[in-house]
């Protein structure tokens, strides 16, 4: 099994990104910044090579399946989210400096995946009513809704940190920019969870007949798709900004964080495939 | 009177909706976290049981008063969308009115002002020209002292929100529709049998008879070498009139037929089922196959004795399904249980000249059978969401004019543009639109 190995060091690969990243916030040198980019970069393709040689490892045991159809999987591939939307905001506002918050949460993600007993990482066939395209869409858009709504959360935590003053956060965009950062990745995560949730419901009419069955899962997910759509409108109709919405925007997180983990151990329903075994 | 505006207004404001989704979203958590009754009257005590009841949060999303607050969440949005739409409308025609002056450029959020050494009519027709290439909708005003231009697009994206709130009310009353006409229900139909009963699936058991039927042919479950289940697969027959046509169902690739659809659900033993028994023989290990009908006697391979089924349990104490057996030798009767799960069960827990293994039996296949009329409005509702969605967030309104003047030999050009939201991104557009405005002097024509 090299897909586990390969993934299991992608999460050191992800402590050093952690470690550069903290470096450039203490010590500011451009140069490590370049680095922290760069190696970054790597172990996102490194995570993206795992991904790939797991897929083809499953085709070869003859249960082909995409890697996207466990708890294992999926935090996987939730890791591997949150670490390309965070490059790709980097990318697009030239700032190195969030890599800080949002590292720690693809680190955390694949050390919980690779090494917790409770997530099996074994390949295993799938079952009947998890063969369906509309799974592999369903899964990819809820966890790049997922992704987006970890960065707009560091973000949203940095925000209230910069907020309370000290002269470390300098360096970060102005509060004003931050809140508008939020803003932008969260209706990003937004369409997605929407698209997400409506696939599924796709799914689930062809599983089982029934589109919406208010099973824990979806209705977890249709919180957070409430709690989101209060946090637009309170943007765009009420005018709030800023602190009030960088706490909106935290309590989505943990109602995403409850749907993705808070639901499968606690709450019992269709989509307990997704449990720990 | 007061009291009374007051209350309108709450009642349109989008401060409503915003409660009404909070209030939503903590039933919805209620209706996640209280357990079954059992577990209530053992955590809550009989009073709050009792109570949890009585407000029947037990299943909090078919409530009457869940219902409500979804038909005002639907009154609300549209009220607040109506209330909006004048204001919309006034920014989508916004343009037929004003004097575009130097004064009114000047005091737009983004402008710049260029200095050209040709004169106006050399650089009119490359201004045009650049105007166009950015903007899908170009106005030109044309008088003996000025020339204006007047760019705008994306402007669909003020109406982003009305798409999503009519998708919304569209994804509403499609679940209205489904709930008002249609059902859902169970058929059981063992192999070999026909069936058009469905039980519907409510608190009061009611049966519904379809105008046709569904014969079970063969159920076929499919295992991975490990014994995990691969594939539920259900072949039937429908037999409509004087029409049979076969047909295959299985997990995630249901049946549709007569506007009604069957989902592969569940299997198990058939009621009375008929069965394949391998008889061995301890001594010798000699293998006898014998096929047994419910309750039928069937000789032992000695012919000295018989044997029949009496019970079939398709699930004996979660151990799966199991067959009690009857034998009968010319004294002595004798009562056992054969387990499907545990094929070697009998031959370790009875001594006796024969050891019984179930190699098959019948099973019956249970099909869900789901009428959803509103299905499709559902999801067309689904798709103008998304529609909307992205119409909101990503089509942004943009406008930018553009005033020339003569001036001595040369002339002077204002540029002034606005977008509704997005600013950072219009904000560099607006630069690198400026930069090739002043590039325009070089081009000539």
């Amino acid at each position: 099994m090299w897909n586990i190995k390969v993934l299991s060091y992608v999460t050191f690969l992800y402590l050093i990104c952690f470690l550069f990243y903290l470096g450039v916030l203490i010590f500011r040198y451009r140069r490590l910044a370049k680095v922290a980019t760069g190696f970054t970069i790597f172990t996102l393709l490194v995570h993206t090579v795992g991904i790939g040689l797991r897929w083809i490892e499953s085709h070869r045991l003859g249960i082909g399946h995409a890697p996207l159809s466990n708890l294992y999987e999926s935090l996987v591939f939730f890791a591997w989210c949150i670490t390309a939307i965070y490059l790709a905001v980097e990318k697009k506002y030239k700032n190195p400096l969030f890599g800080a918050f949002t590292m720690p949460f693809s680190c955390l993600t694949m050390a919980y995946a690779s090494f917790s007993p409770d997530v099996n990482s074994r390949l295993e066939p799938l079952l009947p009513a998890l063969k369906s395209n509309w799974l592999i869409i369903h899964v990819i858009t809820c966890f790049l809704a997922y992704g987006a709504f970890a960065v707009a959360c560091g973000l949203s935590i940095i925000y209230l940190l910069k907020r309370r003053g000290g002269k470390v956060w300098d360096v970060f965009p102005s509060l004003g920019q931050l809140d508008n950062l939020n803003y932008q990745i969260v209706t990003f995560g937004f369409i997605f969870l929407t698209i997400g949730i409506i696939t599924g419901a796709v799914w689930a009419d062809k599983a089982w007949g029934s589109y919406w069955s208010w099973d824990p899962k979806e209705t977890w997910s249709l919180i957070t798709w409430f709690i989101y759509a209060i946090f637009i409108h309170c943007r765009l109709v009420r005018g709030w900004r800023e602190a009030r919405m960088a706490t909106v925007s935290i309590i989505g997180f943990l109602s995403v964080l409850f749907t993705y983990f808070g639901v499968s151990f606690l709450l019992s329903g269709l989509h307990s495939y997704a449990k720990p075994s | 009177m007061d009291i009374l505006k007051k209350f309108v207004d709450f009642f349109t404001s989008a401060r409503l909706t915003i409660f009404l989704l909070i209030i939503l979203a903590i039933f919805c958590i209620i209706g996640t976290l209280i357990p079954e009754p059992r577990l209530c009257l053992k955590y809550f005590g009989k009073f709050g049981a009792g109570l949890i009841d009585a407000l029947s949060l037990y299943d909090v999303y078919h409530t009457v008063w869940f219902r409500w607050l979804l038909g005002l969440l639907a009154i609300n949005l549209t009220i607040c969308s109506l209330k909006r739409f004048p204001k919309t409308w006034r920014l989508l025609h916004a343009h037929k009115k004003k004097t575009i002056n130097n004064e009114f450029l000047q005091r737009l959020s983004f402008h710049k002002r260029i200095t050209f050494k040709v004169p106006l009519d050399a650089v009119k027709d490359e201004l045009f020209r650049i105007t166009k290439r950015n903007f899908r909708q170009v106005e030109v005003e044309k008088a003996p002292n000025y020339y204006i231009l007047h760019g705008r697009k994306g402007h669909l994206g003020h109406l982003g929100p009305y798409i999503i709130h009519i998708s919304i009310l569209i994804i509403l009353i499609g679940g209205i529709i489904n709930s008002k006409f249609g059902f859902s229900g169970i058929m059981l139909i063992p192999e070999g049998e026909a069936s058009n009963q469905i039980f519907i699936r409510s608190k009061h058991h009611k049966t519904l008879r379809l105008p046709f039927a569904i014969r079970c042919d063969k159920f076929i479950l499919e295992s991975y070498e490990s014994g995990l289940p691969k594939q539920y697969i259900s072949k039937v027959t429908v037999i409509d009139g004087n029409k049979k046509i076969p047909k295959i169902i299985k997990v995630n690739s249901p049946l549709d037929y007569g506007g009604i659809r069957f989902y592969q659900a569940s299997y198990g033993v058939a009621p009375q089922p008929d069965m394949v028994f391998e008889i061995i023989s301890r001594r010798d290990k000699k293998v006898s196959i014998v096929k047994v009908g419910f309750n039928q006697p069937a000789p032992l391979p000695d012919n000295q004795g018989t044997f029949r089924v009496v019970r079939v349990e398709p699930d004996l104490m979660g151990v799966g399904p199991a067959f009690q057996i009857r034998l009968k030798r010319s004294k002595n009767t004798q009562d056992f249980w054969v387990l499907e799960r545990y094929p070697r069960f009998d031959a370790i827990h009875r001594h006796d000249k024969y050891i019984f293994v179930i190699k098959d039996y019948t099973r019956y296949t249970g099909l869900q059978a789901t009428k959803n009329p509103g299905i499709w409005v559902v999801w067309i509702g689904s798709i103008i969401l998304i529609f909307g969605l992205f119409v909101s967030f990503f089509v942004i309104p943009q406008r930018l004019w553009i005033r020339a003047e003569p001036r001595d030999k040369g002339c002077t050009v204002i540029v002034g543009g606005m977008a509704y939201k997005h600013r950072p991104a219009f904000s560099n557009f607006f630069e690198t639109f400026v930069k090739g405005v002043k590039d325009v002097e070089h081009k000539g024509p």
